[in-house]
């Protein structure tokens, strides 16, 4: 969860990420993205595995606007759906620096995890 | 009633300031969605409520949090203030005292009047403490501060009673101001079921002594009566003073 007190936390601090609020950042890392862009680039970065609703989505997103991780974009409407205004969102520094060091984490851990011929080899 | 409508209905599951900040969006990607895929199929709608039952919730008890924690900040402020005018009517209390001292040794006292004047410069001394208690804020919490309270309230109650002549205002800032102040202190700080009872034990408690100390009216007019013997009174003007003073119906009273 998104901790408190933003300005003296380490991103270690936050560390592990709820599923959810990864994902959310993982894809926010390609750049600015209105929601729905978001839930699309979370379905496709989790191959169908993790699909988001509009209220875990946005619920998430006031969490990590608010745990400064993440900042509103100017609203616009968006060329390819030229349809509405939306609200666009991108990372902030401590935001990228966040889902970084969740990146390195969880890499550590699919490391070990091929150390211990858990994952990588194929059953017998 | 078109699938739009009745997401819009299911918004209202949302706490209303994130329905606010976020609600057209919510729409905005529900209606990508519904673009997408096939809003007559059951999975659809499973999927739909899913999100809000998992979501919503969360998003309320988050409200609750920030709004009880908006209200016990507001509390604390009152608490302080509340603090430094129970300091200020100890202070008083005590000095009303003396004076009521001073007025009474001018004349015989009897012991219960020395007793009640005691009691009442006790109860301001506790009322002082509470005041301090709060405002220092010990680590004990706020246990010192209410039994000082109680102590202040049984103080006054036993003052009442042996000296049943107390002013109004007295019995307002002696019974009234501790009432509230422990109101304020059993107050809980989270929503839960001990507190609430607390709150009504603590009302049962603090408000029986005043009931308890109004019933100590005396029960013969002998007292009154010899307060008004020496003054240059009417007999009808004795009798105005010393009457309020019977509780007993039909009793006579015999002026000397």
């Amino acid at each position: 969860m998104v901790a408190k007190g933003r300005a003296t936390r380490l991103p270690e601090a936050y560390l592990p990420l709820p599923p959810a609020t990864f994902h959310i950042l993982f894809a926010l890392a390609d750049g600015e993205l209105h929601g729905y862009a978001i839930m699309k680039g979370v379905a496709v970065h989790s191959e169908g595995t993790v699909r988001l609703g509009p209220g875990t989505l946005y619920g998430s997103l006031k969490r990590l606007l608010a745990g400064g991780l993440v900042e509103e974009g100017a609203e616009r409407a968006d060329p390819e759906r030229g349809d509405e205004r939306r609200r666009y969102y991108r990372l902030t520094p401590l935001g990228l620096s966040v889902v970084r060091a969740e990146a390195r984490r969880l890499d550590a851990m699919v490391r070990a995890a091929r150390r211990k011929k858990l994952i990588g080899v194929r059953p017998a | 009633m078109s699938a739009e409508q009745i997401y819009r209905l299911l918004l209202r599951a949302y706490p209303p300031d994130f329905r606010a900040e976020y609600g057209r969006e919510m729409v905005l990607l529900f209606r990508d969605q519904c673009r997408e895929r096939d809003v007559r199929t059951l999975g659809f709608w499973a999927a739909v409520i899913c999100d809000v039952a998992r979501s919503a919730p969360a998003l309320r008890a988050e409200a609750w949090r920030v709004r009880g924690d908006e209200n016990t900040r507001t509390l604390e402020v009152i608490m302080k203030l509340a603090a430094m005018l129970t300091l200020l009517l100890g202070v008083f209390g005590i000095a009303s005292a003396v004076v009521e001292w001073v007025a009474g040794s001018k004349g015989a006292m009897d012991g219960r009047y020395v007793l009640a004047v005691v009691l009442g410069v006790f109860a301001s001394v506790l009322l002082l403490g509470a005041g301090v208690a709060i405002l220092l804020q010990t680590r004990w919490g706020r246990q010192p501060a209410r039994l000082v309270l109680f102590a202040s309230l049984a103080s006054m109650a036993a003052a009442r009673l042996l000296f049943p002549w107390m002013s109004i205002f007295s019995q307002l800032v002696g019974f009234g101001l501790p009432v509230t102040l422990l109101i304020a202190l059993y107050w809980p700080r989270k929503h839960s079921a001990v507190g609430a009872t607390s709150i009504v034990l603590m009302l049962v408690v603090g408000l029986s002594a005043p009931a308890a100390a109004a019933q100590a009216k005396p029960r013969d007019t002998t007292r009154a009566a010899a307060t008004v013997k020496d003054l240059a009174l009417t007999a009808t003007q004795r009798q105005s003073f010393v009457r309020p003073y019977s509780v007993m119906e039909g009793v006579r009273i015999v002026m000397p």
